[in-house]
């Protein structure tokens, strides 16, 4: 399966996957490898469906209006990282663009998803699915699933980390949320209360602390990819 | 040791109490003065200045005629600008890249006039940015400066070479939209100091090995030079001041334009902190293969000079050509690989 190539940074951590499989480990069970499998491979029918045209090139939404006034306001509230030189005179202008280039950057509203305060929070330790498209000229879809474990908030270079087990080995990937080849951010499970806004690198040396079980997340995978099939032959109908 | 030779007396010069009439003869005739030969045209080439000054052409009808309107040629030299480095951010390009750009605004840039430098050979528009907000701490010269040419006493003052027809007249104002999205920009600003300096973060050097044996010499210099010519050469790299230097950068990428607050967004880093001077000009080293400015674009010359509110907001390149390379797209040898 080609997770490798994608717009996230790739982690491998193989070192903590010989200490966390036992023998009789559900990422090695029959019924479970032959679903991983499918996930990994796409099926023969499905074969037509990868071949997309190209897609146009990008550019984010045209700009309506002056740069926003933040006279007040923090750079917490904004989600802009901590400035150690303070409010210097500058600042006003770069907090401005920042904030403008978000708005324009996100086409569905996914900043929602991650802002502290909005009611559709996701938290960490919840199971997220992505879909990434790897190049405008050849937009292939690639789909990578896995645990939230951190949002790092800064300003239009945003991003959240998703770790997953692939083929036996632990898979971190790092999304810019305001990426334009991440094509769909989807929540599978929403989890709350494991971690208050914090992140979960424990889970690199405790896998058995993850909040489902990775085989599960496989599942959960094959069955979304399955509903979009069939929604998509429907409305093709 | 091998001696150095022996200098002519002739050298000690004003310590000799007697010179004798072979000596005083042959210095006589060291110093006679150079005399061109006369040309045929009567002028004496490569003295610039006595070279006229070529004709400028600028955007402004003298009563004569009609308002000349120059177009931009490979062979001009369009004005530069100065903007002040604001900070940086991220973009993604049309390939959806991401890119990282600085931020450099344009802030009151004015042209106080047009001269001829004889001693460069060319044109050099002089231009002010950034208004002064003391007055009291500006000089006369430079208060009568700006009052000869009924300018607004500017902060910074600097000039570009130009050529002979994209001169500008006094009180042009210089804005973002000077410039094509999509060219290629050298700036030109004073790299960030960095204070006293050891040699291996000043020259890179890779210092002496943490141990076995080595003696309060980590991070020195070593040695200094060879038995001969047993000095030390002149620019030997040695530790001192780092940064404070004028440094250019070149071929930067303009990857976007508010003309609404004069902003130039430039792909990579420029040197400098901010609210720094920054001297933008178009690339020279892409000019000599003419691809400073995408092809088809409209380069505005000799600056832009209608109204900026006509524009959009923000100016961004055009889509890529069907020739240029998906970066994402791997190439059939790697794959073959």
């Amino acid at each position: 399966m080609n997770v490798a190539r994608g717009h996230g940074v790739l982690r491998t951590f193989s070192a903590h996957i010989n200490v966390a499989l036992a023998p009789s480990s559900s990422i090695r069970s029959p019924a479970v490898w032959s679903l991983t499998r499918q996930y990994a491979a796409p099926a023969r029918g499905a074969a037509e469906e990868q071949t997309e045209d190209p897609l146009p090139p990008f550019f984010p939404r045209p700009a309506t209006g002056p740069l926003p006034d933040l006279t007040g306001k923090s750079p917490e509230e904004l989600q802009i990282p901590y400035d150690p030189r303070g409010r210097y005179h500058g600042a006003k202008l770069m907090r401005s663009i920042d904030v403008e280039l978000r708005s324009r950057l996100d086409m569905d509203e996914r900043a929602e998803l991650f802002r502290p305060g909005s009611p559709t929070a996701v938290e960490p330790g919840s199971i997220l699915l992505i879909e990434q498209v790897t190049s405008r000229s050849r937009p292939r879809k690639q789909v990578f699933a896995g645990v939230l474990i951190a949002i790092r908030r800064k300003g239009v270079m945003s991003n959240i980390i998703v770790r997953n087990y692939v083929l036996g080995t632990g898979v971190e990937m790092v999304f810019p949320i305001f990426s334009p080849s991440v094509s769909r951010i989807k929540v599978l499970r929403r989890i709350t209360g494991l971690v208050k806004g914090d992140n979960m690198y424990y889970l690199r040396d405790r896998p058995s602390a993850s909040p489902l079980g990775y085989s599960k997340i496989d599942e959960m995978v094959v069955r979304d990819r399955e509903q979009e099939r069939r929604t998509k032959k429907m409305q093709s109908r | 040791m091998q001696r150095l030779p022996q200098l002519p007396s002739v050298c000690l010069g004003t310590r000799l109490l007697r010179t004798t009439t072979a000596t005083h003869a042959r210095n006589s005739r060291a110093i006679t003065p150079f005399t061109a030969p006369p040309s045929a045209t009567g002028e004496r080439p490569g003295l610039l200045h006595l070279q006229p000054a070529p004709a400028a052409t600028y955007p402004v009808s003298d009563g004569a005629g009609p308002t000349p309107a120059p177009e931009w040629t490979s062979g001009s030299k369009r004005t530069g600008v100065v903007a002040l480095k604001k900070g940086m951010t991220a973009i993604w390009d049309e390939w959806g890249v991401l890119t990282p750009v600085t931020v450099l605004q344009i802030v009151d840039c004015e042209v106080i006039r047009t001269r001829w430098h004889a001693g460069c050979g060319s044109y050099i528009v002089e231009l002010g940015t950034v208004n002064h907000p003391r007055l009291h701490r500006l000089n006369k010269a430079q208060l009568y400066h700006y009052r000869r040419w009924t300018i607004t006493p500017k902060r910074k003052m600097t000039g570009f070479k130009v050529s002979p027809d994209a001169c500008l007249p006094t009180g042009t104002k210089l804005v973002a939209a000077h410039f094509v999205p999509g060219q290629y920009v050298d700036c030109q600003a004073t790299s960030t100091a960095k204070g006293f300096q050891g040699v291996m973060k000043r020259w890179g050097f890779k210092g002496q090995s943490a141990s076995h044996g080595t003696s309060l010499a980590h991070r020195s210099l070593g040695s200094t030079g060879q038995i001969d010519p047993g000095r030390v050469w002149k620019g030997k790299k040695m530790a001192g001041n780092m940064g404070n230097d004028t440094i250019t950068v070149q071929n930067l990428r303009v990857m976007k334009i508010d003309t609404e607050n004069n902003l130039v967004y430039v792909k990579g880093a420029v040197p400098g902190t901010d609210e720094r001077y920054v001297r933008i000009k178009d690339a020279v080293k892409k000019g000599w293969f003419n691809k400073t400015f995408p092809e088809g674009s409209k380069v505005p010359f000799p600056t832009f000079l209608g109204d900026v509110a006509t524009l959009p907001r923000e100016l961004i390149p055009t889509a890529p050509a069907s020739t240029e390379r998906d970066p994402f797209s791997r190439q059939r040898r790697e794959r073959e690989l």
